[in-house]
């Protein structure tokens, strides 16, 4: 397997109010190719400060982040606008559609920045829905959606680019146990019977049993869970 | 809690609390001042012209001219005509017991190549002309002298024709001297040139005047007056007080004025109006949250709704103050020339609080609909959903 | 077209607040239309004045006054420089119509006003009977006026009220010269029935000289020769009339002009408002776009149509109606503003409104992006 996401010495902070907290500190860390894996820990953990790294949202004070061959560190904003829009999709604990767009046209918003004809966005737009299982929803708002569904079609909105990796940052926090499990295999079916890697933050450990891998992170360092790979 | 204390308590607070909303408070404040600007700046035109108006003439003084065409440029009282009309009851009398009143003549001259191609009023005074105004003073240069060829200019009108002393005026049998400048409180006579009637009549071949000026002992006395130049048909003449001689003339033109200023005002407003209601729907929802806590601890509708109602008419008056006070600093005082004359627009008082009630006003229209929804509010629901 | 999608989206978020911006731009673009369309009138007039003519005007009006002798002509020709003099007069009609506009031409206006727009044809249909007129299109609107049409128009003189027939001959452009609609009559009809005092008469001369560059001193000189007349005159070059009347009344326009200004000014900051709201609304929004690989550029376009939207929609609905209100027929409208000076809707006033509407979408949205470039993405979305 080769490693499709390599943090090498990674440190950031922030500055809030008049002190620097530093939230990750010299962190080495990957995620191969087809992998579903899992970051836990507290509140303040660095969690999400180090998917924002994945994903090119922060940039490291030092180190360096290695994103499908791609040192984000040495991307200009706009090029990595353009690399995110290839190699990433991400999904949220808050789902953010846009209110006013149906399901579908909220899943095409992702293609709006290709080449590609109406109709072959219609297709892919389907097919994504499909995979999610909203295909008859496909004209509804989101108001008109429940929240599993609603995530389920900001999943379609991830993956309907086709992208390398996958984010989710809490996609099960606003949801009920029966809702959070559906979504919770719908991502597992991604991962396991449509290759997608996947790095998934959640606090929930009934939640990180989906995954393939499980990392933990306390106080910005890592801390490898017992019997599980880094 | 009376609903009066609840209503103050919720007043204070939101008056205090503006600095949360400050932006959404400085765009209806701007909003405001537009319109009150707008309007003030309108209205001023039309405030100004009647100031020179009322400036021409006190209640007193009445303009005795032709029955059939009233108006001072046409030539229509023959100068015998004249010793009947100043012997008409209640008539003022001057210091030396002779009757305060004055056959007049107006006609237009063009003033000299290079000042300016717009013609100028001449008005021929006689022996109590300048008694019959009082504000009249010489500014510059001297009184003209009867007999010669000789004008005096009006401030105004030196201001607009940029005429100065010795500067010739063609006018019929050659040319005529303007010999200095007169001031009379910004009146109609400030926008012309003024010399001695029979001079300019015999000049120009003027053999009637168009006017006889005359002041009351009272005003009360006008009503007698018309009724005694009425009984005597073989005069064929008719009374009018001055003021409103010339509000008359300019009728059409003060109509129109108003109707410009409040078409205007109109427009600006409904631009106003419905964009207040925008923003006090949109701080009625970034409210609901403390409206939705008032009212869950007992608070009633009706304060709630006058807090936000109050809060819209404190910034529609600060609205006006910077509408009408920006008006007031670009336009008041700035010289017009209309046909009608010249006159200085006027951001008067009575202008200032028209414009302050009628921002008020549509302040109170665009907080109506978000005030009943801040009042019937669903508690549960917006403490919920916050 | 693919981002017009998200800009839809972000204006039916809020329809109600979306749909009161654009009444309220509407409303200022209406204002903003009607007094650049007035500006732009008089400005046209001023631009279309012939430096090569002049009018003549009685200077003073003896009682009863019926004009001057139409003999004058004859002396103004002899006048060096001049090559042609028409003579106008009025009908003076007692009710309001189409009489308050006629004006009665003799036959010197044919060459005293060779840029006037009418026809030779329609000239000798003019002068062909003395009860015919020809009507600018804007009246022939406002009035219901057609060539075959007649109308009556009733003078109320001393000598009592006398009522004339005129028969619509042919409707013609506007004057620009004239600049508020026109009809024109022909002067043989007063001539040969009006009572005898008000037979060949000319309330104006005017005049077209050879040389514009003479213009003042031939109005001089044709003031001298009537100082001493019982009529005397007073000339004056049309271009020099019109440059009087726009520099004289220049507060006049610096207060129609404000008036536009504020408008605008006014809806800059309700439509900054409404965009900077939508914008502080739909951070998260935004961050996902971001998130999906929308670059900032795109981002800030998105912002810009959003506040173009209401301040286009605006200045297209607004300067339509003004344009709407600058037709309303006369007679539906008060009789005071009948008589203005119309507004015209040309294609100055509409690139104006363009222009305007441009720069307001572009300053309104100016705090919205300062607002959107100084968010930081991870943090919307982890709810900072």
């Amino acid at each position: 397997m080769t490693a499709i996401v390599s943090l090498v010495g990674v440190t950031k902070g922030y500055v809030r109010g008049n002190q620097r907290v530093e939230v990750l500190r010299n962190v080495d860390f990957q995620v191969q190719a087809g992998e579903f894996v899992v970051l836990m820990g507290p509140s303040g953990s660095g969690k999400t400060t180090l998917l924002n790294l994945m994903g090119g949202l922060n940039k490291a004070d030092a180190g360096e982040v290695i994103v499908d061959g791609a040192n984000l560190n040495d991307l200009s904003p706009n090029q990595l606008a353009d690399w995110r829009a290839k190699h990433l999709g991400f999904v949220f604990q808050f789902y953010y559609l846009l209110p006013a767009l149906s399901a579908e046209r909220n899943v095409e918003v992702a293609l709006f920045l290709t080449r590609l004809s109406a109709a072959e966005r219609r297709r892919r737009v389907a097919a994504a829905l499909d995979l999610v299982g909203l295909r008859e929803r496909a004209r509804h708002k989101p108001g008109e959606l429940s929240g599993g569904q609603q995530q389920r079609v900001a999943i379609a909105r991830a993956i309907v680019a086709d992208p390398t990796l996958l984010i989710c940052d809490e996609p099960t926090g606003d949801l009920d146990r029966e809702a959070s499990a559906s979504i919770l295999e719908l991502l597992q079916l991604l991962n396991r019977r449509h290759g997608k890697t996947i790095a998934m933050v959640t606090h929930d450990p009934w939640a990180a049993e989906y995954a393939s891998r499980q990392v933990h992170l306390d106080k910005g360092s890592l801390a490898i869970a017992p019997g599980a790979r880094v | 809690m009376a609903t009066w204390r609840q209503g103050v308590v919720l007043m204070r607070m939101d008056l205090t609390g503006w600095r949360a909303r400050v932006g959404t408070s400085i765009v209806i404040v701007l909003g405001m001042a537009c319109v009150t600007g707008v309007l003030a700046s309108t209205l001023a035109n039309r405030a100004g012209l009647i100031r020179m108006y009322d400036a021409t003439g006190d209640a007193s003084r009445v303009m005795i001219m032709a029955a059939k065409s009233p108006s001072e440029f046409n030539a229509n009282i023959l100068p015998s005509q004249v010793g009947t009309i100043l012997n008409a009851p209640g008539l003022a009398k001057g210091s030396k017991g002779e009757t305060l009143g004055d056959a007049e003549i107006r006609f237009r001259v063009l003033p000299p190549p290079g000042a300016s191609w717009r013609p100028i009023s001449v008005e021929g005074i006689g022996a109590e002309g300048i008694a019959l105004r009082q504000n009249f003073r010489l500014v510059a240069g001297r009184m003209f002298e009867p007999g010669l060829h000789e004008l005096l200019i009006g401030r105004s009108a030196q201001s607009v024709y940029g005429l100065k002393i010795g500067d010739p005026i063609l006018m019929r049998g050659g040319n005529w001297t303007v010999v200095g400048i007169f001031s009379s409180g910004g009146d109609v006579m400030e926008n012309g040139l003024v010399a001695d009637a029979l001079t300019v009549m015999s000049g120009e071949g003027i053999s009637a005047f168009g006017s006889v000026l005359v002041k009351l002992e009272r005003p009360s006395l006008f009503e007698p007056l018309k009724q005694w130049l009425i009984t005597n048909p073989a005069m064929a003449v008719g009374a009018e007080r001055q003021s409103d001689y010339y509000i008359r003339t300019a009728g059409q033109y003060l109509g129109y004025l108003n109707f410009f200023s409040f078409f205007v005002g109109a427009i600006i407003s409904i631009g106003a109006l419905l964009g207040s209601v925008n923003i006090f729907n949109a701080v009625v929802s970034s409210r609901s949250l403390e409206i939705a806590t008032f009212r869950a601890i007992g608070y009633r509708a009706l304060p709630v709704a006058a807090s936000v109602v109050v809060e819209a008419v404190a910034l529609a008056l600060a609205g006006a103050v910077a509408g009408a006070g920006g008006a007031w600093l670009l336009f008041d005082g700035r010289q017009m020339v209309t046909g009608m004359g010249i006159y200085s627009m006027s951001v008067s008082a009575p202008v200032i609080a028209l414009c302050a009630g009628w921002a008020v006003t549509l302040c109170l229209l665009g907080s109506a609909a978000p005030a009943l929804r801040a009042a019937r509010l669903p508690v549960s629901d917006a403490l919920r959903s916050s | 077209m693919k981002s017009l999608v998200l800009v839809w989206a972000a204006l039916w978020r809020k329809p109600s607040a979306t749909l009161l911006t654009a009444g309220a731009t509407t409303a200022a673009f209406m204002l903003f239309g009607l007094m650049i369309g007035l500006y732009d009138a008089k400005m046209q007039m001023l631009n279309a004045a012939r430096p090569d003519q002049i009018f003549v005007l009685p200077r003073y009006y003896p009682q009863p006054f019926y004009g001057m002798p139409i003999a004058m002509a004859g002396e103004i020709e002899r006048v060096d420089g001049v090559a042609a003099v028409g003579s106008l007069n009025n009908v003076n009609s007692s009710q309001r119509g189409p009489g308050d506009w006629i004006v009665l031409v003799n036959e010197g206006m044919r060459d005293s006003r060779p840029d006037a727009p009418v026809t030779p044809a329609q000239w000798k249909l003019l002068f062909s009977t003395p009860t015919s007129v020809l009507v600018s299109r804007d009246l022939a609107k406002k009035f219901d006026l057609k060539p075959g049409d007649s109308f009556p128009v009733t003078t109320l003189r001393e000598e009592g009220s006398t009522t004339y027939e005129f028969q619509v001959q042919a409707v013609v452009p506007e004057d620009p010269q004239w600049g508020q609609g026109m009809i024109w009559g022909n002067q043989k009809y007063l001539d040969n029935t009006a009572p005898l005092p008000m037979r060949n008469k000319a309330n104006i001369f005017w005049i077209s000289i050879k040389d514009a560059a003479r213009a003042t001193e031939i109005s001089r000189a044709i003031d001298l020769r009537f100082a001493n007349s019982p009529t005397p005159t007073y000339s004056i070059p049309v271009k020099a009339d019109r440059q009087t009347q726009v520099s004289l009344n220049i507060n006049q326009i610096g207060v129609m002009l404000g008036v536009a200004g504020a408008g605008l000014f006014m809806v800059l900051f309700l439509v900054a408002n409404a965009v900077a709201r939508s914008v502080h609304e739909r951070l998260p929004e935004f961050a996902v776009l971001h998130t999906l690989g929308f670059r900032e550029s795109r981002l800030r376009r998105l912002v810009i149509l959003e506040a173009a939207f209401p301040c286009v929609l605006g200045a297209m609905v607004g300067t339509a109606l003004a344009g709407i209100l600058m037709t309303v027929p006369a007679r539906k409208l008060s009789y005071n503003l009948s008589l203005l000076l119309a507004p015209t809707l040309s294609s100055v006033v509409l690139a104006w409104a363009i222009a305007a509407s441009i720069l307001l979408a572009l300053l309104s949205s100016v705090l919205p992006l300062l607002k959107l470039k100084r968010t930081h993405v991870a943090d919307v979305l982890a709810g900072r």
